[in-house]
């Protein structure tokens, strides 16, 4: 018998319950656990559940090698809150590829009910649970890598919406690359703690108390209308990062069982939002597919802008996360109108066409994934979303930021005349993504 | 909902269908004219060769320059078309068949097996300019082509002649020439007749007072036969583009509905206090306000005034400005500004009476899908093809599909070989078949490709846009798929 890797196992769990002979088939469910390994998990008491589908459901699971971690079957039985396991929202309706017959045609896809237990990128699946209170937009800003000007676009947008009055809130979430804020806060004039501060006192349950030290005002915002709020990663002067950041991401008990990191983020991020009282907030979030990557765009982001610049290892990652959204539909519909894709270092030189190749790509890569697929005949509408190729308000029609070296040493206090950058300039680099962003915050009341 | 608001509706309907068909362009009202930066080029007498897409405005064009009332309105209020005060507008060509002003395809098939088509086209010249002597007690074509064909020489010095009268009263001639595709029933006679026109259009630019205006599409100047041939660049050189920018769409609508009987008045006010300029309405035709016609984010504004801000309940799923306009575009991105106004209209229609705005996006989703419906029914009315062509693909294939897969279907059905077959038996109707059948199915994706309908993406692949996709019953390709 062949080996079974990771990548069979759930195709083979998949495969058994497809049996046409197999009993009350809505009953039964999967769970993954840490390791990858599955059990059938029965959502009723075991008496209810006829023989002869257990043992086949034992057999099968028995099949599974390595990947079962018994022959034994969970139901309600198995737990002492039977009601807390199965009506968990870590459940997902989630799509299996059945893979291939001998000739190389596609056996098709098996949906089954899935818990997958998983050491971190949990909060990849939980989206908010509808929207709790009102709160200011969220933006979050994110990269698969660094060196994309994130961080930069996010100033420049943070200061744009402050020249236009607004009351901007800036959350830094890349605790991992602490400063990396320095154009809006210089360290100096950071406040006394830090976002990894919070995390740390909110565990020994001081969180509120460190809340009003935890936001400083930015530099930039004197001269603007509306204020520029900064909430660092790390506390002025910190004389020991590290030693809390390797303690940050622990969950933390509460009075309903752990709380989880992402559960906490969240927390904190309503916290500051009703102590700030911002009308928009901008969370810088870590690159990569990180846990907190992970909380900001589908935990917290009314609009997640995703940075890419169009070589081959963009793609490949986005695609890696958009299918792990696509195999649990319910999350890829949650998600997906809120994402929106910028096409960061925009050279100047064949741009016409660099643009055009990013932004079918763009395109392709959303459609296979996350839209809908339009059946004969019908357009898309209110149930459908698909939109268009060339439609400029959907999730992948990019937002274009220019590559300039004016910004990459960038010193936003400068005057033009002493080499600083002009209105012009700046609106020349970022206008888009402001534009596109204003035209995001006027929507929420339309 | 005010009063005001359902007048606005009943205005927007009002403005949309005078856009029916071709030839209403010299039937709606004068004040419904508007003219984008584009189409003033084409429209000045010294621009010769005029490209358009289908649907661009070429027969408007040719239609509503030749009606005294509407081009008055057109020279008082859009001075940037420099069309002469005395100007004598002719039709030299087009679909209003009479073989009073030019002879109808019949007779031109007949013409063509004696005469040369440049022989034949210097007729046309010759009745519009008046030729004076025995040419002028001519009455019937096949005698006056005789004539030209006899009298090389006294065609050049009444040619002269007839330029120094136009000279005198200080007047131009403007031939209008359009549907070139209705020349002759298949490629190899329009392939002459086109040429020889576009030659005689050129010939005519040697006088002073005389000009031709031809309306092409671009696919027809693209073909060697028809535009290769010595001074042909001269001609492309001074060429006008009829295209429509979303900002001239709305232009347009604003235009219209500033002037529509019903609604006019309450939507001038919006756009008088919007652009900050007073509302004086001194003659009876209202004219868009410069900064309406090419400012797109006031144009939004106002279009916001009608439609709302977003199409649905945030702008995620956009704008209504942007959204209606992306939406109806073909392949190449053009929008036609019939597509434009049937789903203006729809969406009006749809609109419920208590709406509180004279638009909301459901109509506008609604009038989109019918804009689509349309648009298939007009492209298929003059290119009976593309029905043969594209009803074997129905409801089997999902776009991007491969070229193959379309060939595939085409090969089963034997759809080429039927096709010519089956365009012949159309009685009356147009029985032209796609310009580049002999090159087989790439030839007809090439057609269908040049009319906007579909695109060929990476070699292998082709994509439609929805205006097309929904009415041809293709579905589209996506992730999530539906529930079983």
């Amino acid at each position: 018998m062949a080996t079974i890797y990771f990548n069979d196992a759930l195709r083979l769990a998949a495969t058994s319950l497809l049996d046409a002979g197999l009993p009350h088939k809505s009953k039964v469910r999967l769970i993954r656990d840490v390791y990858g390994r599955l059990r059938f998990a029965l959502d009723c008491p075991l008496a209810d559940y006829p023989l002869a589908g257990l043992t086949q459901l034992q057999q099968a699971q028995a099949a599974l090698g390595p990947y079962a971690t018994s022959a034994e079957v969970l139901s309600h039985d198995s737990f002492s809150d039977p009601k807390a396991v199965f009506g968990s929202t870590d459940w997902h309706r989630t799509l299996v590829a059945l893979g291939a017959d001998e000739d190389g045609a596609p056996l098709g896809i098996a949906e089954v009910q899935l818990l997958d237990r998983q050491i971190t990128g949990q909060d990849w699946l939980r989206p908010p649970l509808e929207c709790g209170a009102a709160h200011p937009h969220r933006f979050v800003f994110f990269g698969l890598k660094g060196g994309v000007g994130r961080s930069t676009a996010l100033c420049m947008t943070a200061w744009e919406l402050a020249k236009r009055g607004l009351r901007v809130l800036l959350i830094d979430f890349d605790l991992e690359s602490p400063g990396l804020l320095g154009l809006l806060l210089p360290t100096h004039k950071g406040a006394e703690f830090g976002v990894v501060d919070w995390l740390l006192e909110d565990a020994v349950g001081q969180g509120e108390a460190i809340l009003p030290r935890m936001v400083a005002a930015s530099p930039l915002s004197e001269t603007t209308v509306g204020a520029i709020r900064v909430a660092a990663a790390m506390g002025r002067g910190d004389p020991d990062y590290l030693a809390k950041l390797s303690r940050a991401y622990a969950d933390v008990p509460g009075v309903g069982g752990p709380l989880r990191m992402g559960t906490r983020m969240r927390t904190m991020v309503e916290r500051l939002e009703a102590q700030e009282k911002p009308d928009v907030v901008l969370i810088d979030s870590r690159a990569g597919l990180h846990d907190l990557a992970a909380v900001s765009i589908t935990g917290l982001a009314d609009t997640a802008l995703l940075f890419a610049t169009g070589g081959a290892q963009s793609w490949i990652g986005y695609r890696q996360l958009f299918s792990y959204w696509q195999h649990r539909p319910d999350v890829a519909q949650h998600v997906r109108e809120r994402l929106l894709i910028v096409r960061a270092l925009t050279p100047k030189s064949d741009r016409e066409a660099i643009v055009r190749t990013f932004q079918r790509n763009a395109y392709e890569l959303f459609s296979e994934t996350l839209y809908d697929e339009l059946p004969v005949g019908q357009a898309a509408a209110d149930v459908l979303f698909h939109p268009g190729e060339k439609d400029e308000s959907a999730p992948h029609f990019p937002i274009l930021v220019d590559w300039d070296a004016r910004f990459q040493e960038f010193d936003p206090m400068l005057r033009p005349e002493g080499g600083g950058a002009t209105q012009a300039q700046i609106d020349g680099a970022f206008g888009q993504l402001i534009e596109r962003l204003l035209s995001r915050l006027e929507g929420d009341d339309a | 909902m005010s009063s005001e608001t359902k007048l606005i509706r009943q205005g927007i309907q009002e403005a949309a269908s005078a856009l029916d068909q071709t030839q209403v362009s010299a039937r709606q009202p004068p004040s419904f004219t508007y003219v984008p930066p584009a189409h003033a080029r084409a429209l000045d007498p010294e621009a010769t060769l005029i490209e358009g897409m289908r649907g661009a405005g070429k027969s408007f064009w040719w239609s509503l320059l030749a009606s005294n009332e509407h081009r008055e309105f057109v020279q008082k209020n859009f001075t940037e078309a420099r069309l002469p005060a005395r100007i004598v507008v002719r039709q030299g060509f087009g679909t209003a068949f009479s073989n009073q002003n030019y002879p109808d395809p019949e007779t031109l098939a007949q013409l063509v097996q004696a005469f040369k088509p440049r022989i034949i086209w210097r007729a046309v010249i010759a009745t519009h300019a008046r030729f004076e002597g025995s040419f002028a007690q001519l009455t019937d074509w096949p005698q006056r082509v005789q004539w030209i064909a006899s009298n090389p020489e006294q065609f050049s010095v009444a040619l002269a002649a007839a330029d120094a009268r136009f000279e005198q009263t200080g007047s131009t001639l403007l031939l209008l020439f359009d549907a070139l595709d209705r020349l002759a029933d298949d490629w190899q006679h329009i392939r002459p007749l086109a040429k020889g026109l576009l030659q005689v259009a050129l010939e005519v630019r040697s006088t002073k007072r005389m000009r031709c205006k031809v309306y092409v599409r671009p696919d027809m100047l693209r073909d060697e036969e028809i535009a290769s041939f010595p001074d042909f660049s001269k001609l492309e050189a001074g060429k006008a583009i009829l295209t429509w920018r979303r900002a001239d769409l709305y232009a347009l609508l604003f235009q219209r509905l500033g002037n529509a009987s019903q609604g006019g008045a309450p939507f001038r006010t919006l756009a008088h206090a919007l652009a900050g300029i007073p509302n004086d309405l001194a003659s009876s035709a209202w004219k868009v306000p410069q900064q309406l016609r090419t400012d797109e984010a006031m144009q939004e504004k106002l279009f916001e005034m009608l439609a709302g801000k977003a199409m649905g309940a945030n702008t995620k799923r956009g704008k209504p400005y942007t959204w209606l306009v992306n939406h109806l575009q073909d392949s190449m991105d053009q929008v036609s500004p019939r597509s434009f106004f049937a789903a203006l209209r729809a969406a009006a229609v749809e609109t419920p009476a208590d709406d509180l705005l004279p638009l909301n996006y459901r109509g506008i989703q609604v009038g989109v899908q019918q804009a689509s419906q349309i648009r298939v029914k007009e492209i298929i009315e003059d290119y009976p093809w593309v029905k043969w062509v594209m009803e074997p693909l129905r409801g089997n294939l999902t776009v991007p599909c491969g070229i193959l897969d379309i060939e595939k279907i085409w090969k089963d059905e034997q759809t080429v070989s039927q096709l010519e077959g089956r365009l012949s038996k159309q009685g009356d109707a147009v029985k032209l078949p796609p310009q580049n059948l002999d090159f087989g199915t790439s030839g007809i994706l090439a057609d269908l490709e040049s009319l906007g309908i579909l695109e060929r993406i990476d070699g292998k692949r082709i994509q439609m846009p929805d205006v097309y996709r929904v009415a041809f019953g293709f579905g589209r390709r996506g992730g999530v798929k539906p529930l079983k």
